[in-house]
């Protein structure tokens, strides 16, 4: 099986982790909710704050499950736990009220991290930003913690804050002002930070985090309203925005609900991406039973890939037979590394890798698509090795089989010309001698003369024979004189009319002439011997790089190369010279032999 | 009668003694012999012989007998040219023939063991006619045609004209059919118009159209 490994940026997260994280951070929601309601918390607010906070439990629990490599799980899982601490606030609960009160909105915090960290980490310039939010956040807990008093702040019946140690209302109150506005500036920072990072991002990592980008930033916005609601109100003692009921109920609303927005489009991007693993189904089609050619396989997997992948600057770089590495347009190159842009994914495994795809760092958010792109491509890797084999064993046994003709026609050739030169000069030898032989016997050795004629009339007929033989193994006429002349003495000899139609200015290689010469013997011995034929049409072209040849009879059809020994050693000729045989001969119609041999 | 000075070129020693005796026994003078188409060709260039019986298969390779024996009809008109071939082809009668069919002859090379036929050939091309293997014409005459006026020849005008066709002279064929020579020129004049050919006086020419004739028509 092959299998992927790739550069991490983070340890994944193990599933009894999640389990562990998801189920703490539920029960805690849980005790806050029985609390407010045991407290008399109005219902509507239990259950809003409840299903906001569930909303982050819900899509980190599933971002730890299908994102373990991700950091978003957790922190949406903490933002949760976050989340639920604030809470405690309108209780009413003492202790819990002042902690709950001290440190709510550190889920911003996480956020702000999240939202930096999805837009291409906290680097140098934003790790400031996110550090004094952490102090302002810091900083309006401790007021909130020590300064604040509620009996001096006019809430007599409230309970008392048992870590006031220094009840101050100029110093709670100047606190919260000076908190609250940085943290509303750092906030809105940190929002533009990322709307400004998100538009120089590469189109991949747009397409996936554009709807996180998008909500995080409104989740910024969110927590710099606020924030600039509490100073704005403790400073001038008025609402930072007073509508009229029931619409700034309703505004109000819509606040808390900017944060809820995050963890919304988490999902939506999760699940989105998780939609196009879908994708891969192009990408195999277009592998397809392509890869005849490494090299137009190399270009046309490429193109799929960065289709697929949606990465125009993915890069396959495969591993060849010889052990080089070859880019997708054949080029050799050294085994590449990655770098910031681009990160290396090895398809096959690690020991014996098939190719290499250096792509986009952000692909490694969507582990499905790259998991299912690795092993697609890995199979037509792989495919495409064994097709070459397989192309390379079938290019051997048609070349040696065009090899075994061919040396199957050079010794019938040797043959004829051993018959010619050899046995048949021999014969024409005892033939003179027996002619001397008869010219000394006279006239007057009648038994004797008699004798030698009768041995000269058998010579002649050992003569004709073996010339008949030699022409049947291999007509000289042939080789001396070309296809033509070789098929007009075929249709001279027939025991029919042959019309011949030989169009050819040149002498072909011998092969193509030899097995052309035997396609048209064969076809008319088929003609003569079983068609009942009356008439018989030979064609010769030379079309292009090929031969054409067809044989054409009025006769009664039915020929089957599939049983007729003759057509199938034809066929078997022609095609080992790479060419093509076609026996068209329906009953009663007559039969046509058309031969296509390649000239090389 | 002159003496008839005669060249033979075979590779086979065998063959080219036997058929210089057979030649040498029926009155003609053997002037030299030659083993390759190069030494053929530069003794027939130096004792201009009446005739040259040559081996249509001799070195330097495949049918440079052949050839040597067109060159010697192209450079040495005079020089009869008697080709002695293993191979039953009419397109190397035809070929050897060229344009015209005087002192040229082409004959199987089974003719060896009758030296009647071999010099009866001999003679008739030394003389300046023509002499085409009956087995040759016989493979002409024999090819099945679709449009066959061969068809309405009689068995004896077919006869005729294969003879004809062989470069045999009138009087030998009218002889040979038991006719007299009167009654053979009716029939050849039947034979030609049945064939839808002009008649010519000139014998060798008439050859030539009736072998054209014969392998055009196939």
């Amino acid at each position: 099986m092959p299998a992927t490994s790739r550069v991490c940026q983070h340890p994944p997260m193990r599933r009894p982790a999640t389990l562990v994280l998801t189920l703490t951070v539920l029960a805690f929601a849980g005790v806050t909710t029985w609390v407010g309601a045991i407290s008399g918390a109005p219902p509507q607010f239990l259950v809003a704050d409840a299903a906001g906070g569930l909303t982050f439990l819900a899509a980190g629990t599933i971002a730890m499950v299908l994102r373990p490599a991700s950091p978003a799980g957790p922190a949406l899982a903490l933002s949760s736990a976050l989340w639920f601490v604030g809470s405690y606030g309108p209780t009413g609960q003492p202790v819990v009220t002042d902690l709950g009160f001290a440190f709510e909105g550190y889920y911003d915090l996480v956020l702000a991290w999240l939202l930096l960290g999805l837009t291409g980490g906290v680097g140098s310039r934003s790790r400031p930003a996110l550090i004094a939010l952490g102090a302002a956040m810091a900083l309006r807990s401790v007021g909130r913690l020590v300064f604040k008093d509620p009996a001096s702040l006019g809430c007599p019946d409230c309970p008392p804050n048992p870590f006031s140690v220094l009840g101050s209302v100029a110093a709670f109150e100047t606190t919260e002002i000076l908190a609250n506005a940085a943290i509303c500036g750092l906030a809105l920072a940190i929002g533009i930070i990322a709307i400004r990072r998100l538009a120089g991002q590469s189109s991949v990592a747009r397409q996936s985090r554009a709807p996180i980008l998008v909500a995080g930033t409104l989740a910024m916005a969110g927590a710099a309203f606020d924030a600039a609601e509490y100073a704005w109100s403790m400073a001038t003692g008025m609402p930072l925005v007073s509508l009229p009921e029931p619409a700034s109920e309703v505004f109000a609303w819509a606040v808390f609900a900017l944060r809820v927005l995050v963890p919304i489009a988490f999902l939506v991007a999760t699940l989105r991406v998780r939609g196009r693993a879908g994708a891969l189904a192009p990408l195999a089609a277009g592998l397809g039973p392509a890869g005849t050619s490494p090299r137009d396989g190399g270009a046309s997997i490429g193109a799929a890939l960065r289709a697929t992948l949606g990465d125009p600057s993915l890069e396959l770089v495969t591993s060849a037979p010889d052990g080089t590495w070859r880019r997708e347009d054949g080029t050799r190159t050294t085994r590449p590394a990655g770098d910031e842009t681009r990160i290396v994914t090895v398809i096959g495994t690690p020991e014996a890798p098939l190719a290499l795809l250096l792509h986009d760092p952000a692909l490694v958010e969507q582990p499905e698509l790259l998991d299912g792109t690795a092993r697609v491509l890995a199979l037509a890797l792989e495919n495409q090795r064994l097709s070459r084999e397989v192309q390379a064993q079938l290019a051997e046994v048609r070349a040696s089989r065009a090899r075994i003709v061919e040396a199957a026609q050079a010794e019938r050739q040797r043959v004829e010309r051993d018959l010619h030169d050899g046995a048949q000069q021999r014969l024409i030898g005892v033939l003179l001698a027996l002619q001397q032989a008869r010219s000394k016997a006279g006239e007057g050795g009648d038994a004797l003369a008699a004798q030698l004629d009768a041995a000269t009339d058998e010579l002649n007929a050992a003569v004709r024979e073996l010339r008949e033989l030699a022409r049947g193994i291999h007509p000289a006429i042939l080789e001396e004189e070309g296809l033509g002349p070789a098929v007009a003495g075929l249709a001279r000899r027939a025991a029919l009319p042959v019309e011949v139609d030989v169009l050819l200015d040149e002498r072909l290689p011998r092969l193509v002439e030899t097995t052309a010469y035997f396609v048209i013997a064969e076809a008319l011995t088929n003609a003569q011997r079983h068609a009942r034929a009356t008439e018989v049409h030979v064609g010769v072209r030379r079309i292009e790089r090929s031969l054409h040849v067809e044989v054409r009879d009025d006769g009664t059809g039915g020929a089957d190369p599939a049983r007729g020994s003759g057509l199938r050693g034809l066929a078997d000729r022609v095609t080992a010279l790479s060419g093509r045989l076609e026996v068209d001969s329906a009953a009663g119609r007559g039969t046509r032999v058309l031969a296509e041999i390649p000239v090389p | 009668m002159t003496e008839i000075r005669a060249v033979i070129a075979d590779d086979s020693l065998v063959i080219r003694h036997g058929v210089a005796r057979i030649l040498s026994d029926g009155g003609f003078r053997i002037v030299a012999e030659a083993g390759d188409a190069d030494a053929l060709l530069e003794a027939v260039g130096a004792e201009r012989p009446h005739l040259a019986v040559v081996d249509i298969r001799m070195p330097p390779g495949g049918n440079a007998g052949l050839a040597a024996a067109i060159a010697i009809r192209e450079r040495h008109p005079t020089v009869g040219v008697l080709v002695l071939s293993q191979y039953l082809e009419p397109d190397y009668a035809l070929k050897l023939l060229g344009s015209g069919v005087d002192r040229v002859g082409y004959l199987l090379k089974e003719r060896l063991g009758s030296a009647d036929e071999l010099l009866d050939a001999a003679r008739r091309v030394a003389a300046g006619g023509s002499a085409v293997d009956p087995a040759v014409v016989a493979e002409l005459v024999k090819a099945r045609r679709r449009d066959d006026r061969l068809a309405r020849l009689t068995d004896r005008e077919r006869e005729a004209l294969a003879l004809i066709a062989e470069g045999r002279a009138n009087r030998w064929i009218a002889e040979r059919l038991g006719i007299t020579t009167k009654t053979l020129e009716g029939m050849s004049g039947t034979i030609f118009s049945k064939l839808g050919l002009e008649e010519d006086p000139d014998m060798n020419r008439r050859v030539l159209a009736v072998l054209l004739y014969l392998d055009g028509a196939a």
